[in-house]
């Protein structure tokens, strides 16, 4: 039997719990498997009303539909008995008002099967500051840092260049009546300009207010400069990109003194292809990019035949200069935008954005022979030598980098064990355009 | 009592009108069907009424003399509710709302009072 004081403590106990889930600055619910909110404090409700269609908060999943569709899968999906689902995540809520919140983070762990618990915050005015910060920090680090000259441009809405001035005619040589209604593909290499990058700036500029790049790009005349470019979206009081503005910084000079310390942290110091981080690095960039624009990924695995018995009999330094011939005779046959690096001793990696399988193996078949005709001579000896290569593309079960580094693995060891000195193909089976 | 004339029947939420309710001393608030909360010209709590002391879980005597929309019901403080307080001088809408009454989200009609000649803003909650 409880008694009078005890239940005095406990109604004061109660009430500052609920005092305090009250005056919570997040939202926080507990939801079951399929959203339904179960117990919710006052902000929950805060942060979702404006959501809601109508004043009815009964599941989080619901509520998020239009603009996070996935959560339900992302919860269902998770195999653990319990942890943390995903922290943090950034949802874009649809704004068709400007009194809606624009972008709400969210967090959910799981308890047990039957409970969830999930964190909300309107973080609009935090992203809408992050934005700031970053366009001020891209603004002040373009005015502040050597510059050879820049050009200013705007793009509409959906990238075409609809203002034109000077400072662009200087830099790029390009007529305003040659440029209006075109894209930003115009100042790319032809190879870039078909790998879609220009494109890929203005999606990274709508998403996230800005983008910034770097490159070679063309003047008018065919010359090239290394560029760096800054786009930012123009946005109206709404959300609305009604256009971006551009500019491309003449920074060739600036890259002269800094492309050699890149040099040393990117390349590997032998061969002077990627090295090992580098080459994931910009393989994680391909994947994304494959993810983003639908097309066609491949990867060659390459790998120098005997090149133990290479060494053994004439030394390691004739080892290193086959390394050498082999990785600049593949640079030869690669386009500007296809990636090589090293990924082991002899081993060497390419990736092939936009070429399927055929054309992968194609591209293959050219090293294969480039290497082949290669000689090393020295005293006395005349040293020629082969390589095998293994070809993948993504789809399908290979739905990464990694594993299509590891399917055109398994190739390469198929031309290994086919006879060396051969383009092998991922074996029927796991071959993606096949497999189920 | 007042001399002020309630309707015979039960008033209701969007019926009383706000002269009336301004004139109800604390216990005759207690026996209206809603709740009811008050808040002087600073946006302070000085009427609570027990219904809506019993919604809340939260006892008079601990919200009296705090700011509503920050230091208890920080889940009205949006456009909704404290901006129309904000924007609209003379204001006497019912609104949709969910309210969170101990951690369960709640469909509830609130009615917004704001009015030159009462110098207390009212907010009547009907579950």
């Amino acid at each position: 039997m409880i008694s009078a004081d005890e239940l005095v403590a406990l109604q004061a106990e109660n009430e500052s719990l609920l005092e305090f889930l009250y005056l919570c600055p997040v939202g926080l619910m507990q939801i079951d498997g399929t959203g339904r909110i179960e117990l919710a404090n006052p902000l929950s409700a805060q942060v979702l009303l404006p959501i809601a269609k109508t004043p009815v908060i009964e599941n989080l999943f619901e509520l998020l539909e239009a603009s996070a569709p996935d959560l339900r899968n992302l919860v269902a999906g998770f195999a653990e008995s319990r942890g943390t689902i995903f922290e943090n995540r950034r949802i874009v809520v649809d704004q068709t008002d400007a009194m809606r919140p624009h972008v709400l983070a969210c967090s959910v762990i799981k308890i047990d099967d039957a409970r969830f618990m999930a964190v909300v915050s309107d973080i609009s005015a935090q992203v809408a500051q992050e934005r700031r910060l970053k366009q001020a920090d891209a603004w002040f680090s373009a005015i502040m840092t050597g510059v050879n000259d820049f050009a200013l441009l705007s793009l509409d809405a959906t990238g075409r260049i609809n203002g034109w001035n000077e400072s662009a005619v200087r830099q790029t040589g390009f007529a305003e009546r040659e440029v209006m209604g075109r894209t930003l593909n115009l100042f790319y290499e032809p190879e870039d300009a078909v790998e879609g990058r220009a494109l890929e700036q203005i999606e990274h500029a709508r998403r996230d207010g800005w983008h910034i790049d770097e490159g070679w790009r063309r003047r008018r005349d065919g010359t090239r400069f290394w560029c760096q470019s800054l786009v930012s979206a123009l946005e109206e009081e709404r959300g609305d990109v009604i256009g971006f503005s551009v500019v491309l910084r003449d920074v060739t000079e600036s890259k002269v003194s800094g492309d050699e310390l890149r040099r040393l942290l990117v390349t590997d110091h032998l061969t002077g292809v990627a090295n090992r981080a580098r080459f994931f690095e910009l393989g994680e960039a391909e994947e994304a990019r494959w993810r983003r624009f639908n097309r066609p990924l491949s990867a060659l695995m390459l790998d120098a035949d005997h090149f133990k018995r290479i060494n053994d009999t004439h030394g390691h330094a004739v080892g290193d200069t086959v390394l050498k011939k082999l990785a600049a005779a593949c640079q030869n046959v690669l386009r500007t935008t296809d990636v090589i690096g090293r990924l082991g001793g002899e081993e060497f990696g390419v990736l092939l954005p936009g070429l399927d399988l055929d054309a992968a193996q194609t591209v293959g078949e050219r090293l294969r022979s480039a290497v082949e005709r290669l000689h090393v001579r020295g005293e006395g000896f005349d040293v020629t030598f082969t390589v095998s290569v293994g070809c993948a593309s993504m789809g399908g079960p290979v739905d990464n980098v990694g594993k299509l580094l590891q399917a055109a693995d398994h190739a390469l060891y198929a031309a290994k064990r086919g006879g060396r000195n051969r383009v092998a193909l991922p074996a029927p089976a796991a071959k993606p355009n096949e497999a189920a | 009592m007042q001399a002020v004339a309630l309707p015979i029947d039960q008033p209701t939420l969007a019926g009383i009108p706000a002269e009336a309710l301004d004139a109800m001393d604390a216990a005759a608030l207690d026996t209206l069907p809603f709740g009811v909360i008050g808040l002087d010209a600073a946006g302070l709590v000085d009427v609570y009424s027990a219904v809506e002391a019993r919604y809340a879980g939260l006892k008079p005597e601990t919200v009296m003399g705090r700011h509503f929309f920050t230091a208890v019901a920080p889940c009205m403080n949006n456009a909704l509710v404290a901006g129309r307080f904000d924007g609209e001088p003379e204001l006497d809408v019912v609104i949709d709302y969910v309210l969170t009454f101990r951690m369960r989200p709640t469909r509830v009609a609130v009615r917004l009072i704001q009015n030159p000649d009462v110098p207390r803003r009212y907010i009547l909650i009907q579950r």
